[in-house]
């Protein structure tokens, strides 16, 4: 059995912090790593097991974003970590030496979702006044659904449609192309989702 | 305005919403309601960056996204009809609420009394009468050890037309019709 006791991305956003345990006597024997685009494609998982210290049950290590070749944590991220305990297979949960954590940095979403509603000039009557941008109106009230619809599948652990949302949210606020600086914020609680206990929550 | 007032008027406006669907069926219009979610969504982010960062710049998000909620506010019947009863309701029985009555507070330092906040909801405790007592404007309490410049908690009664705080000018009394949050002269 694994155990992830603790997976979160760091405030500063620049590493992912794990504290994970196998029963006693065993070792974690593989790390592999999925982003919302390459998820559950396993040739496509950058394996982090060189990472691991494998001296004993316990690994407790920080995964720096060069490590996936990143400047920092941004978006959906899977990690998969493997024991060398030989157990049987559940026919509920699959493999049982097996854990799938999740953690999330959500920043580039709330900031696209701002900028879009800040492009809201005006009320008039009960709509809003979006100028020579017919489609925007409906983009600010579309992006705050799909954020929402997003938390839900997290929670729900619907991750294969957690990550198309992120895809689709990906394209609509063009994050891919513009480039925008996050340094003028922080990853505070409520933006972003950890692993504990292998439970993932809202952190 | 503060977040507690946004998601209060929020809710409001979803019951309202809620009644007028079991009116008239799927012949109405949510879409506003929407829309005060997002902008409310986007000021608690901001006020959340704000906190973390203490950038001026989340402050000018917040003025703007606060004047488009107030707009929508006072445009929009769907959500302004409920407006009015909501911040009855918010002002005397919000046990989280606190309601600054703004003694001389009149941005110019015209009169800089001491300011007294109200927790709403709370049992009136008759022992927290305020007197006014000098020409310096302290305020006290009677039968409590005060001292001036601090800001002192005082019990308000539960229900509309209990005993609340009235400023009349440079003195003030304790009424059973008086209004809380404001009443204030600064001549």
């Amino acid at each position: 059995m694994v155990t992830i006791n603790s997976l979160r991305i760091n405030e500063a956003a620049d590493a992912i912090d794990v504290d994970v345990v196998t029963s006693s006597g065993n070792t974690i024997t593989q790390l592999l790593v999925w982003d919302s685009k390459t998820f559950k494609n396993v040739p496509q998982a950058i394996d982090l097991s060189s990472l691991l210290d494998g001296s004993d049950e316990t690994e407790v290590f920080s995964i720096p974003a060069s490590a996936l070749s990143l400047t920092n944590f941004s978006g959906l991220f899977f990690l998969e970590f493997t024991s060398s305990e030989v157990i049987g297979t559940d026919e509920c949960v699959g493999d049982t030496n097996v854990a799938l954590g999740v953690v999330s940095n959500f920043i580039k979403y709330h900031e696209c979702l701002l900028n879009k509603t800040l492009e809201i000039q005006d009320i008039k009557g009960c709509k809003q006044v979006v100028s020579d941008c017919a489609d925007c109106r409906d983009d600010v009230l579309l992006l705050s659904a799909l954020m929402n619809s997003l938390n839900s599948a997290i929670q729900f652990g619907f991750y294969e449609e957690a990550a198309r949302i992120t895809e689709t949210i990906d394209d609509m606020c063009d994050s891919c192309h513009n480039c925008p600086d996050y340094s003028n914020v922080k990853l505070v609680s409520g933006l972003g989702y950890g692993t504990y206990d292998n439970s993932v929550i809202l952190i | 305005m503060s977040i507690e007032n946004n998601r209060n008027i929020f809710i409001g406006s979803t019951i309202n919403l809620i009644d007028k669907r079991l009116i008239l069926g799927d012949y109405f219009n949510s879409s506003s309601l929407v829309l005060l979610n997002v902008l409310i969504d986007s000021i608690e982010y901001c006020n959340k960056q704000y906190t973390a960062t203490n950038k001026e710049e989340f402050l000018d998000k917040i003025k703007k996204l606060n004047r488009l909620v107030s707009n929508l506010k006072y445009q929009c019947p769907d959500i302004c009809i409920y407006k009015d009863e909501i911040k009855n309701k918010s002002n005397f029985f919000n046990t989280n609420a606190k309601h600054f009555v703004s003694i001389g507070d009149c941005g110019n330092n015209q009169n800089p009394w001491t300011p007294v906040y109200l927790n709403v909801g709370e049992d009136f405790v008759p022992n927290t009468t305020i007197l006014f007592l000098d020409e310096a404007k302290t305020i006290t309490f009677v039968g409590s050890a005060v001292a001036p410049g601090q800001i002192y908690e005082y019990a308000l009664a539960k229900r509309v037309g209990d005993t609340l705080v009235r400023i009349i000018g440079s003195t003030y009394s304790i009424t059973n019709t008086g209004l809380i949050n404001g009443e204030v002269n600064c001549s």
